[in-house]
Parts: structure tokens; C-alpha cells; sequence
């Protein structure tokens, strides 16, 4: 064992002597063991240790006590009876009995007759029977099983004597109520009058019958009647057999007597405890009275059918609890799997076939042709007000048309459209209503818009798209701005063109995986091609973050990527192709620029469409909305190209 | 002295059962005397103008106790000297001031305790003065007390206290004629009765108990709240050891072997098992009482060396594996029983199958569990699951071994959602003289002192106080 000293000699200190000669003269005192004592030595202090004699040895030097077979009185009794015991000779003989402070009883809040008349009566209790009631609580004190087993009223006589030999002269009632019965049973209203002369506003003092010139007599009846405490038995024997003799046997529940016993209690208390200076007291002693008798009855029904279940009742119902239980622990994870299960159907409706794509494409269009009038526009998705600051380079006419398609709500033949919009204006709106009955596209269209609303580039917006968005939305309730677009061919094509990411069904997989191997491959030929893209997006090959949304927009972007890719290629085959025919037509002789102009438009426009959704970090809607743009200049032809392209 | 609240007045306490008596003094585990209630008389020709009147009526006056010496001059156990000088004879109580309408019976002297009561005498009538808990005969209740007070115990009456138990359905003229012996009679300075139930349940230190008492002539089921017995509570049916044994008895004689006890028989020679028994037979004429006393001995060792309780269900297929015991009886004809042995204890809980040829009363009884449950049932609600929580088995009649946990079984399998827990002291003494103990345990408490009856009270009230004051 690690002394002191050891410790000492560890941190290189000079041993303490002084430690060591307080610690000699303490010897390890016998009759316990080395390692006890090792524990309890002198570092502990907090414990107080009485040297232990495990084995007290017969002292045979001391001299023994002296007894003395002594009688004694119990002061206890009311009788003298001297019993004999054995005590210490030098106790002093005449010290009070040792017992005697046990001798307790209850405190029991008793009344009398007057306050009985006055103010406890109760139609179905008889004075006599409650002032039984009392003697039996006194009796057994308070102990209502006991009450209620040995309650028999009338009470057999032997009875009666023997509740009243126990309750000796400090009750009043029991012995004179058979006399007050009496009495009460001549003249009620006599008595009735003495408790208003007794006079207590109590509420529930019984209404007098007023009017009786015996008041006083009355008075003095009840008086007599408590002052004749000290009548033979016989006499109140014979009077109480009277008594029995017109009144039939009563069956008294627990929950009578209690009631009966606690309202009495109840009403004396706030008889009594008349001051304020008790009122903390009285409150307190009142709400220990508290009985709800009704309470009580519901309550013993309610255990009696609990405990008469037959086995196979509490097997059922230990099943059902087991079931419930089960039930409710399983809840918490079965709302948790819905929720996985919708938030994976929710995801299915985002890819809704077209709509992302057209929607972002409206919310762009909408806010490109809003900039034009110079008024606040509402944009209707998620109606952020756009302060009327800056126009962007459109033109009067197409800004007016949009103003006017918005704040007219016009149809699609609207008059002020202009020239281009108006033949455009009717599919989009057309669209746009189709678009407006499928509701779960508009969970799309607000994110739509909104990416619309911030990336809105300054790019120059033709009037007949603006008009067309406009018009789209406004027939379709503000709300569903979907699909608003432009000429005939323009959505159609785009939800062609791309491969409907809704259709992909994802598997689900059983376990845990990383939502990054999700990602849709891409064809080994292309990947190239399409990480240079992300590259000039400045995007990394994989997302950094690769949550449910922006997975899912990943593949959008990365799908949209592809298929501008694929675009491309195609428009470069075409330019190569126009070139041939063209340096073919050149050595003919010159020939028309415009078509092979708009060829070069369109695919430029599709690359800085890539361009512009990419550096919006979101890629569901900017390709096309831009390309739109970049096509707009010669609106009629981009239809037709794109067919022939999906047709390769 | 003064620990655990005892304050010691060298009180004495009896218990008279029906079958046995136990006296002693309080403060101790044990009485100091057990002897069998049943008291034994030779009745007097006609003439003989000394004996009493046996069921002698309700207003009965005791006299003073007188002091002849001449009682009991051929006893065997004890000396005549007493310490006050003598024996306590028996005076008649009441000779003479109430003619009794039934026939009169003069009896002889008395024979109590044991030794005296097996000792075949011819004409020696046997009987117990209690009958269904209650004083049935007081005159032999008296040669009770006074064997216990003044053969066994050896004491002066006057210097101790008394306490004694009684059933808890006691009425209340009995209680009443009980105070007046000890007071009248015996000149005790004190007295009380206490409630045989209520004692038990103290002695297995219980304030709340649902006492289940079954002893030779009846089981009873007593509800105690706080040292107060329900008295809507009670149960009982006579349903006891002796109806066991008359079962056995009956079984003997159906299998045609007839149950010889001991004082009859002079010689007897081994037998094979199941022959008829090679004895040759005393010519000693006696009572029926007597012949009957004597085979319900037998038949008590029979019980209490074979019988057995089965632990759940009776099953006669588990029972017959289970290993046979032989028993001899006293002719020598000896038997091993298997299923038997079984069956007998069996009545107790259903008596319905297993109680032969019964009487028009026995045809009523009901098995003991069904009994606790009824009265516990009769009981508050509230107050219900305490009782089962404290079952106290006591009586001689539930020693049979695998009773308790049969009746444990038993009150489990009836429908209730409360847990059961049964009290049933190991100690066979404990067992037998529950209510004897609990007296003695009360009567040596500091605080039970200022209960007693005393003597100035007594003289003040008449023997009504024990109404009063003992409830």
C-alpha cells in the first residue's frame, strides 16, 4: 500500500517526521480488522466510529440491577386496577406509567342538538341515527371498514348500551336523542323555530316554518334535551325502542355514511372556524373533509368490474394493450417510411413529362415581358412585386402587349397584341389552360419563376414571347404559368427532345447507399464531352452536396447537357452540310443568307443556353428559356429545324 | 423490558378449542399446556344427589369458588398439593334454581387431560363442550378451565390477569356467562376475551388478515381490519377434521376392516399386507362416546402420517404414480395407500366429489377456496386486496402437507386481479396455537393494560361489560 511517504519519496520531498509521531500513538483497536481500520483510519473524519465491542463479555465485577415485582395504576383506565410487573428497583415507584402516552383517540368534531336543527338536517337521516353514526366513528375511530360492517340501524340494544359505555359522558347526543326524537316527531316546527333562533345565515339551514309562538319553548326543549345527558339507560332504552319500532331496518353503504360524516364535518367547520385569522387553517381542515360521494360510488363500480375479469377477458385485453403498444411504438416509424414514400412520389411529380422544362421557360418569358410597361408586375407563381426599374431592351410594342395581356387578363385574342404575338398567342394560351389542369405541375412552376425571375438576363426578349407568357399565365389564374410558351412547336418539341426524367423509375435499394452513385451513368463516348461542359459551367464532375434536390437536378442539368450536346452535333452536321450546298451554290453563283443565318442562331443560341442555366446553378428551365431567346429572332423557322432534328 | 412496547404482568391465556386447550402465560411462545378439550364422566345412578345439572340454562349464578379436595383424587399427573393449600373442586353451579325441562343427567367425576380421558373406564362418556366455536356444556367447560388453572398451570387465579379467545360468531350471552366464571368463580383481578381470529392474525404480526381457522369440528373465515373482526365478513361451514375422519372411517368400512383402537386390543401378531388383521381383542366394555373418541385417535394418526394435499387439480392419473404409504393400524393390519391418502384431504376443497354418503348439511359445503372468496367478496372493495395480500392459515386441519400450496394454487385460479399471499408459519406449534399466541403476545403489551375488565369494573356493571368493552 502507497504510503505518504512513498509519495514523498516519489516527488523527491524530505520525509515528514512530524506526521509519523502523530500517526504512532494510533493503534489499531482491537476487535477490528487491519483492512477496516486501513479504511476508517485517521484520514477519514467524516464518519463518526465508536469503538465496536463485537463481543460484550459478561461483566462479572459489576453488580447486578435490582428488580422489583412493583404494582403499578395505569392512569389510562377510569378504574383503579393495580396490576404487578417487574421493574428496576431505583425507578422511582411513583412515576406515571410509561404506556400511558399512547393512550390517544381521535379528535372528532362533535354538535349538538341545537346545531343539528339548525343547521345539519338532512331529510334522510334521522338526528338519532346520525348521532349513532357518531358514536360508531368515535368508537372505531374512523375506521369506516369497520364502521360500515358493525352499522345496523336501529342498533341492538346491547349495542347501543355498549357504543354508549364507550362514549361515555362526552358525548351529549347519544344518550338524550332518543327523547330529541321524540320531540321532533310531536312538533317539527317548534324545532324548526328554535333554529332560527338560533339564527346562522347558513345556507342550507332548512326554512322555518315561521310564524310559531313557541320559539322560546322550543329553545328551552332542546336545552332539556342536551342537559339530560344523564338519563337511566332504561329510559333511553325504552324511548329508543319506540323509535325503532316505526322506523324499518336501514341498509347504510360505506358511501352514505361517509358522506353523511364529512358533510356534517364539513359544515361544523365552517360554523366554527367563523374567523379570519383561521381562514389558512379552515381551508385546509375543509379540504381534507372533501367527499364526492357520486365519485366514490363510480369509483368502486369501476374496480368491481375491473376485478371480476375473467381470464380470458384480461388475456384479451393484455393482448390488445401488448397490440397497442406495439402499435404505437411502430407509429413513429411507419409515419417516417410514409413520409420517405411520398417525398420519393412528390419527386416523381416534379418530373412531371414537360413540366419543368415549360415552366421555367413561362416564369422566364413572363418576367422578360413584364419588364416592359413600366408597371409593377405580379408574377404570378410567387408573386414577388418587381419594381417597373428597368426595361429591358424590349421593344415599346411587344411591352405594351405584355402589359396589356397581363393587366387585362385578355384571352388569346386580345387585341392589342402585336403582330408576331398575335399568331402565337393562341396555342401558348391553349397550352397554358391544359397545363392549368394538372395541378401537380405547380409545385414546379414557382421555383420555375422564381430562378426565372433572378436570372432574367437582359438579354433581348421578343414582344410575341413576352405576350405569349403573359397570356399563358393570366388564362391560367396567375398560378399556373406552365407551359405559357411560345410558338407551336416549342414545347412540343422541347418535352420530345428530352427524355422525360420522370419516366425513369428509380430502384429503390435495399440498405444503405450514397445518393452520389444514383447518379445517372453517362455514356462512356459522351462523358467527355459532358464533364468539358461542366467544366465551362464551372461545375464540379460531381455535386459537393448531393442532396435529393440537388440530385435530381443534377441529372437534369447533366441530361439537358447531353442532349445539347447531341443538338450541336446535329447543327454542326447541318452547318457543314449548308456549307457544301452553299460553296456548291457559290461556285453556281450567290444565293440567300438568311436561312443559313438562323441555323447558325439557333445552334449558338443553344450553347449559351447550356451556358446561361448553368451559371444559374439550377439547369431544369435556363437552356431553353434562353435558347428561346436566341431563336426568337427569326420565330418562325426554330419549329420546323427542331422537328427535322428529332426526326434524326 | 420496555422493548418492542412489552410490559410483562404475568397474565395467563387460554384458548379452548374444540379439540385441544391451550394454557399458558403470556409473554411466551408456547403454552406451557396443551391437552384435549373433550372431558371424560362416569354418570351417577340416579340417587346419587351430588352431580350437577349439565345443560342448565341461561340464568345461571356462579358461586364462590369452595375448596374441598376432594376432585380428582386418582389423578395421575399432577399432585394435590396445590399452592393454595389444595384442589379446586367443582361446585354446582346453579344446582337447583332453574329446573331444566330435559332429562336430567347426573354426572360423576370429571376426568380432563389426556392421560385421564384415553384411560378406558367402563361407562366413561366423552364429550367437548364446544360445539361450532360456541360453549356448548359449561359444566364441562368448567372442569376445563379448572385443570388448566389449577392442574396444569398450577397457579392462583387471583394474582393473574386472564385473557382467553373465543370464536369470532361468540354470542353475547356466552361472553357474558364466560365473565362471570372468570370473576365470580375463579376471582381473577382481571379479564378479557379476545377474538380467536384476531389473535392469529396478530401473532402472524398482521393488523389487516383474512384468517382462514380449520380445526376439528369447523373451518371458518374470519376478515380482520386493524384488530377488528368484520363480522359480515364471517364464513364458516363445519367442515373439519372430523368429518375427514369420519370420511376414513367410512372407507375402512366399506373395504370391510374395521378401525380397533388401542384399549381394546390384548395381542396382535404380524399380518400380510390387506389380510385380516390376527388380534386377539380385550373384553372392556365402553361408551360409544368413548369407542368413538379412541378411533377418531387412530384415525388423527391415519391423517396425520399418510394423507397428503395434491399440489394443483386432483388428477387421478398424476396422483396413482405418486409413491403408496403403509400404514399399520393398531389390530395390525396394515395397508398401502396410494390414491387413497389423496382423496381424503381432498374434501376440503371439493366437497361436492369427494365427500361420501353426506348429510343433508354436508351436502351445502362448499370447497375453501370458494369460502375465502366469498368472504373476502363480502368485504369493501378497497379493503379486498389487502385481505388477499395476507391470508393467515392456522388449525390443525391444514397441516397436511402440500396445503398451503394447494390453496395458494386454488385461490389463484379463481378469477380476480388480486395478488395473493398466504401466511401459513412453518412451525407446527405455531400452526396449531395461532390464536394462543397472538393472546399472549397482546397480553404482555405495555398498551393493552388499560383494556382489561377489571374486577371493580366488573362488580360496577355486571358481566355486560364484556360487551362493552371487548369487542
Amino acid at each position: 500500500m502507497a504510503t505518504g511517504n512513498d509519495v514523498r519519496e516519489i516527488f523527491q520531498l524530505k520525509a515528514s517526521d512530524q506526521v509519523r509521531r502523530v500517526q504512532k500513538p494510533e493503534r489499531k483497536p482491537d476487535g477490528i480488522s487491519r483492512e477496516l481500520y486501513g479504511l476508517i483510519g485517521n484520514n477519514v473524519s467524516t464518519v463518526a466510529f465508536n469503538n465496536p465491542t463485537y463481543k460484550p463479555k459478561l461483566n462479572v465485577s459489576k453488580k447486578a440491577v435490582n428488580w422489583t415485582w412493583r404494582p403499578f395504576v395505569n392512569p389510562s383506565r377510569d378504574d383503579d386496577l393495580v396490576l404487578q410487573h417487574w421493574e428496576k428497583t431505583r425507578t422511582d415507584p411513583n412515576e406515571e406509567y410509561r404506556f400511558y402516552k399512547f393512550n390517544k383517540s381521535i379528535n372528532l368534531i362533535s354538535f349538538s342538538p341545537e346545531e343539528y336543527t339548525s343547521h345539519l338536517k338532512d331529510p334522510d337521516w334521522t338526528m338519532e341515527e346520525t348521532s349513532y353514526l357518531w358514536d360508531l366513528c368515535r368508537r372505531f375511530d374512523l375506521r369506516w371498514v369497520v364502521i360500515q360492517d358493525r352499522y345496523e340501524w336501529p342498533p341492538q340494544e346491547a349495542d347501543r348500551l355498549a357504543l354508549q359505555y364507550y362514549n361515555g359522558n362526552n358525548l351529549v347526543i347519544s344518550e338524550n336523542a332518543p327523547n330529541v326524537t321524540k320531540k321532533e316527531g310531536e312538533d317539527t316546527p317548534m324545532k324548526d323555530a328554535s333554529a332560527a333562533a338560533s339564527g346562522s345565515g347558513e345556507s342550507f339551514v332548512q326554512a322555518t316554518l315561521g310564524g310559531d309562538t313557541s320559539t322560546s319553548t322550543g329553545a328551552t326543549n332542546a336545552a332539556t334535551a342536551t342537559a339530560s345527558g344523564s338519563n337511566p339507560p332504561t329510559a333511553a332504552a325504552s324511548t329508543s325502542k319506540a323509535v325503532v319500532s316505526n322506523t324499518p331496518a336501514k341498509t347504510r353503504s360505506m358511501e352514505d355514511l361517509k358522506h353523511r360524516y364529512y358533510t356534517i364535518s364539513r359544515i361544523l367547520t365552517k360554523i366554527r372556524m367563523g374567523d379570519a385569522s383561521q381562514a389558512v387553517e379552515k381551508a385546509q381542515l375543509l379540504s381534507s373533509m372533501a367527499y364526492d360521494k357520486n365519485r366514490e360510488i363510480e369509483r368502486k363500480k369501476n374496480l368491481e368490474i375491473l376485478n371480476t375479469r375473467t381470464p380470458e377477458q384480461i388475456e384479451e385485453e393484455e393482448a390488445l394493450y401488448l397490440e397497442a403498444r406495439r402499435i404505437d411504438q411502430n407509429e413513429k416509424k411507419i409515419t417516417r417510411e410514409r413520409e420517405n414514400l411520398l417525398r420519393l412520389l412528390n419527386t416523381r411529380d416534379i418530373y412531371g413529362p414537360g413540366g419543368p422544362t415549360s415552366a421555367g421557360l413561362a416564369g422566364q418569358v413572363g418576367v422578360a415581358g413584364g419588364g416592359g410597361p413600366g408597371t409593377g408586375i405580379i408574377i404570378p407563381s410567387n408573386s414577388i412585386t418587381i419594381p417597373s426599374s428597368s426595361s429591358p431592351s424590349a421593344s415599346g410594342a411587344a411591352g405594351g402587349a405584355g402589359g396589356s395581356g397581363h393587366s387585362s387578363a385578355n384571352g388569346p385574342l386580345s387585341p392589342s397584341v402585336g403582330k408576331g404575338g398575335a399568331g402565337t398567342a393562341t396555342p401558348g394560351g391553349a397550352s397554358g389552360a391544359a397545363s392549368g389542369t394538372t395541378p401537380k405541375k405547380r409545385k414546379k412552376a414557382p421555383k420555375g419563376s422564381v430562378q426565372a425571375d433572378d436570372s432574367a438576363p437582359p438579354t433581348p426578349t421578343t414582344a410575341t414571347s413576352g405576350a405569349n407568357a403573359l397570356k399563358g399565365s393570366s388564362s391560367s389564374n396567375h398560378r399556373r404559368p406552365s407551359n405559357a410558351s411560345d410558338g407551336p412547336g416549342g414545347p412540343s418539341s422541347a418535352s420530345a427532345i428530352l427524355p422525360p426524367p420522370a419516366a425513369k423509375k428509380e430502384k429503390l435499394t435495399p440498405g444503405a447507399y450514397l445518393r452520389s452513385q444514383k447518379m445517372t451513368p453517362i455514356v462512356s463516348t459522351k462523358q467527355q464531352r459532358v464533364q468539358s461542359a461542366l467544366v465551362t459551367l464551372g461545375l464540379p464532375f460531381k455535386p459537393a452536396m448531393p442532396t435529393a434536390t440537388v440530385m435530381a437536378k443534377w441529372d437534369q442539368v447533366q441530361s439537358n447537357i447531353v442532349t445539347l450536346l447531341d443538338i450541336k452535333k446535329q447543327a454542326d452536321k447541318l452547318e457543314s452540310d449548308l456549307k457544301v450546298v452553299k460553296m456548291r451554290r457559290g461556285s453556281l453563283g450567290s444565293g440567300s443568307s438568311g436561312s443559313s443565318s438562323s441555323l447558325t442562331g439557333s445552334a449558338a443560341s443553344g450553347a449559351g443556353g447550356a451556358t446561361g442555366g448553368a451559371s444559374l446553378g439550377s439547369s431544369v428551365d435556363g437552356n431553353f428559356g434562353v435558347k428561346r431567346e436566341g431563336t426568337g429572332d427569326e420565330s418562325g423557322t426554330p419549329g420546323p429545324v427542331k422537328k427535322k432534328k428529332r426526326k434524326d | 423490558m420496555g422493548t418492542y412496547g412489552g410490559d410483562e404482568v404475568a397474565a395467563l391465556v387460554l384458548s379452548v378449542g374444540h379439540t385441544w386447550t391451550q394454557a399458558g402465560y403470556a409473554g411466551e411462545d408456547t403454552p406451557k399446556s396443551i391437552f384435549p378439550t373433550s372431558v371424560g364422566w362416569v354418570d351417577l345412578p340416579a340417587e346419587a344427589d351430588q352431580g350437577d345439572d349439565a345443560d342448565n340454562s341461561e340464568d345461571t349464578q356462579m358461586q364462590d369458588v369452595t375448596q374441598d379436595g376432594a376432585s380428582a383424587s386418582d389423578s395421575n399427573h399432577i399432585g394435590k398439593k396445590d399452592a393454595d393449600g389444595g384442589d379446586v373442586a367443582p361446585q354446582p353451579v346453579g344446582a337447583g334454581l332453574v329446573p331444566s325441562k330435559k332429562k336430567v343427567t347426573k354426572r360423576g367425576k370429571y376426568y380432563v387431560g389426556d392421560g385421564e380421558i384415553s384411560c378406558w373406564r367402563p361407562d366413561m362418556e366423552i364429550k367437548s363442550p364446544m360445539k361450532d366455536g360456541l360453549v356448548e356444556d359449561w359444566d364441562a367447560l368448567e372442569q376445563i378451565w379448572d385443570h388448566a388453572f389449577l392442574k396444569r398451570l398450577r397457579c392462583d387465579p387471583t394474582e393473574h390477569p386472564l385473557i382467553i379467545t373465543e370464536s369470532a360468531w361468540n354470542t353475547r350471552e356466552i361472553r357474558e356467562k364466560l365473565t362471570e366464571l372468570a370473576f365470580e368463580k375463579y376471582n381473577f383481578p382481571a379479564f378479557f376475551v379476545a377474538k380467536d381470529a384476531v389473535m392469529t392474525a396478530f401473532a402472524a404480526g398482521r393488523p389487516h388478515a383474512l384468517v382462514v381457522d380449520s380445526g376439528g369440528d369447523m373451518t371458518s373465515v374470519v376478515p380482520v381490519y386493524d384488530g377488528y373482526v368484520l363480522r359480515k365478513g364471517i364464513m364458516r361451514q363445519s367442515l373439519g377434521g372430523d368429518v375427514l375422519s369420519d370420511q376414513v372411517l367410512q372407507q375402512f368400512k366399506a373395504s370391510d376392516v374395521e378401525v380397533t383402537p388401542q384399549y381394546l386390543i390384548a395381542k396382535k401378531s404380524p399380518v400380510v399386507v390387506g389380510q385380516k388383521p390376527n388380534v386377539v381383542l380385550r373384553d372392556r366394555p365402553a361408551t360409544p362416546s368413548f369407542h368413538k373418541m379412541m378411533q377418531m385417535r387412530v384415525l388423527h394418526d391415519f391423517k396425520e402420517s399418510v394423507c397428503q394435499v395434491a399440489e394443483s387439480t386432483y388428477n387421478e392419473q398424476n396422483i396413482s404414480t405418486r409413491p403408496q404409504k403403509p400404514y399399520e393400524l393398531p389390530d395390525g393390519y396394515n395397508f398401502n395407500f396410494g390414491t387413497e391418502r389423496f382423496k381424503v384431504p381432498e374434501i376440503m376443497f371439493n366437497p361436492k366429489e369427494f365427500l361420501k354418503n353426506p348429510t343433508p348439511e354436508q351436502e351445502n359445503f362448499v370447497g375453501l377456496p370458494k369460502l375465502i372468496f366469498n368472504s373476502a367478496q363480502s368485504c369493501d372493495i378497497d379493503f379486498r386486496p389487502t385481505l388477499f395480500g395476507n391470508v393467515v392459515l392456522t388449525g390443525g386441519n391444514t397441516l397436511f402437507p402440500g396445503f398451503a400450496d394447494r390453496l395458494h394454487w386454488e385461490l389463484n385460479s379463481i378469477p380476480h386481479s388480486y395478488k395473493v399471499k398466504l401466511h401459513a408459519p412453518g412451525n407446527t406449534v405455531e400452526r396449531k396455537c395461532g390464536s394462543w399466541l397472538g393472546g399472549s403476545i397482546m397480553a404482555s403489551l405495555g398498551t393493552f393494560h388499560q383494556l382489561w375488565i377489571s374486577r371493580k369494573e366488573y362488580d360496577e356493571s355486571g358481566s355486560n361489560i364484556v360487551n362493552k368493552k371487548c369487542v
